[in-house]
Parts: structure tokens; C-alpha cells; sequence
């Protein structure tokens, strides 16, 4: 089941044009964050992406590289062309320094979002 | 089927030769990642067609609008040719008998009209750039940062060469006042 299908069967077309939006906001947060934790090449990331959320930042290919490719541009990642064994060389992307600094920017903002969007449903918006 | 798609992709990714080589490996990586997992045909459907993934892909590198700084010295370099060809049309001071003058001219002037409309255009089309725009490293891409179509390297031009062949027609009956 690809991971439109299983948002779609969620939440309805309605959840998934919502979680759209919101996986576009959180899409660098979560590129950056599975980054950390080992380096990674585009396809790995991708399937990751999908697995890690339940689906939920299962996105395109036209999503995540056009992401890769900025953070690359912008330093926060560094890439290089790797082969495992025999295997065919792929592009890895790991974390530059500037890059978790970043992180750690998005992640207290992702935190304080949360928070402050929690205390405003708990309260029913008064 | 891959290497149809990455060829295809190729040919609309924009930006430098290094760059593009970087991005076109990377797809025909992950289409081959996606083969062996048997996903390509879910993956393909998801990229659309190659111009879509190109624009997707080139959406995350910064494609700049060139500075004047570049993009005047880039045109004067395109002219100079055409201005050399047009001066010797015209203007040549050792100019043989008037039978090989007319013809020479307008062989000229054809040169200048294929340097300008056919030349440039095909040089742009297959590698973004023409001989000015590759010495200051300058690429001519669309407005959503993919490689340009033949018919946009055409229709660049036109406006430039109608425009021409109005102020010429206009100029040729320009009203004026008879002295009666």
C-alpha cells in the first residue's frame, strides 16, 4: 500500500490535502533529523521517510531532491558518491556542523509549535 | 526504459555540465534502486513525465538571473560577428566589381541573418548557451529553471528579427511632402 493510499484511507481526501500542508513545513526538520542519524542517499531517505511517519511524509522523488539539493547548496548537508562493495556508487548525504545547527534551530521551534498548538486545541481556541 | 527516461530527463535539466551530470546520476540511481526493488513502474508514475522531474529537481538549486555586468558584455560578444559581417556588407572600402558586390553582399547578409536566427538558436537549444554567454558563464533556461525547447531558442529571436523588418518596410514608405 503506498503511502497516499494509506493517508487516504486515514483520513479521507480532506486529511490528506491537510497533511500535505503540513508535511511541507516539516519535511526539512525530518530530512535533517534522519540525516543525523547516519548518512543516507535519496532512495533510502525516501522509503524511510514514508516508514518512519506511518505514511505520513511519504512523499514524491520531486519532493525530497529538490530538499536535498538546497540543504546540500545551502551547507547544512554534505554529499559524496559511495559504493557498498560491488554495489552501484550512490550520492550519500551527511550532516555538515551548520547543518545541526540547523537542526537544533528547527527542532526547538518544531517543539515550542507543538506545544503552543496543544495548549490552543486543549482549550478550544479561547 | 531507465536509461530512455534519464536520457529524456537530461535533455531539460538546466545548470552547469556538473551539475546536471550530478543530478542525471543520481536519478539513474535511484531508478535503479527502485528496479531492483521492483518500484520502478510506481516511481516513474510518481516522477511524471522527464520535463516534470526536471522542473521538480531544479527547483532546489538557486538558478540565479544573471547580473547586467555579464549579461552585456555576453550580448556584445554574440554581436560582435554580426556586426563584422554587417560591416563588411556594407561598409568595405576594397569592394570588388558590382556584380560579385551584390552577390557577396548578399551573402552577407544572409551569413548575418543565419548567425543570428539559426546559429544562436541552436546553440542555446542543445547547451543553454551561445559563444558570448559560454565566455562569461552565462545558461539560458526557462522560467521554471528547465533547459529551453527548440521553440523557445526560436521564438527568443523573434521579436528582435520582426522588429527589424518593420523598421525596414516602414522606413522604405516613410511619408514625406511634395513640393508641387
Amino acid at each position: 500500500m503506498s503511502g497516499r493510499q494509506k493517508r487516504t484511507q486515514h483520513t479521507g481526501q480532506e486529511g490528506w490535502a491537510a497533511q500535505r500542508e503540513f508535511s511541507r513545513g516539516a519535511l526539512e526538520l525530518a530530512v535533517l533529523a534522519l540525516i543525523q542519524g547516519r548518512p543516507r542517499y535519496g532512495y533510502d531517505l525516501l522509503t524511510s521517510l514514508g516508514e518512519a511517519t506511518d505514511g505520513f511524509l511519504a512523499v514524491k522523488e520531486g519532493t525530497v531532491y529538490p530538499v536535498l539539493h538546497r540543504l546540500e547548496d545551502a551547507g547544512y548537508l554534505s554529499a559524496s558518491w559511495e559504493a557498498e562493495g560491488r554495489g552501484v556508487p550512490r550520492k550519500y548525504y551527511a550532516i555538515t556542523p551548520a547543518g545541526s545547527r540547523r537542526l537544533a534551530v528547527l527542532r526547538s521551534e518544531w517543539d515550542r509549535l507543538v506545544a503552543g498548538l496543544g495548549r490552543l486545541l486543549e482549550g478550544g481556541g479561547t | 526504459m531507465i536509461d530512455t527516461y534519464v536520457r529524456d530527463f537530461s535533455r531539460w535539466t538546466a545548470g552547469s555540465p556538473e551539475q546536471r551530470d550530478a543530478v542525471v546520476r543520481e536519478l539513474q540511481t535511484h531508478l535503479q534502486e527502485a528496479q531492483e526493488a521492483g518500484l520502478l513502474e510506481q516511481t516513474l508514475e510518481r516522477l511524471g513525465s522527464p520535463r516534470e522531474a526536471a522542473r521538480a529537481f531544479s527547483e532546489g538549486h538557486l538558478v540565479r538571473p544573471a547580473r547586467l555586468r555579464c549579461r552585456v558584455p555576453a550580448a556584445v560578444a554574440d554581436l560582435l560577428p554580426l556586426a563584422a559581417i554587417l560591416f563588411a556588407a556594407y561598409w568595405h572600402p576594397d569592394w570588388p566589381g558590382p556584380d560579385l558586390h551584390d552577390f557577396t553582399r548578399l551573402a552577407l547578409i544572409g551569413l548575418a541573418v543565419l548567425w543570428w536566427n539559426l546559429v544562436l538558436p541552436l546553440a542555446e537549444w542543445r547547451t543553454g548557451r551561445t559563444p558570448g554567454k559560454g565566455m562569461f558563464g552565462l545558461r539560458v533556461v526557462s522560467d521554471d529553471s528547465t533547459a529551453i525547447s527548440p521553440g523557445q531558442a526560436f521564438l527568443r529571436r523573434v521579436p528582435t528579427f520582426v522588429r527589424r523588418v518593420r523598421e525596414r518596410i516602414e522606413n522604405s514608405f516613410t511619408p514625406g511632402f511634395v513640393d508641387p
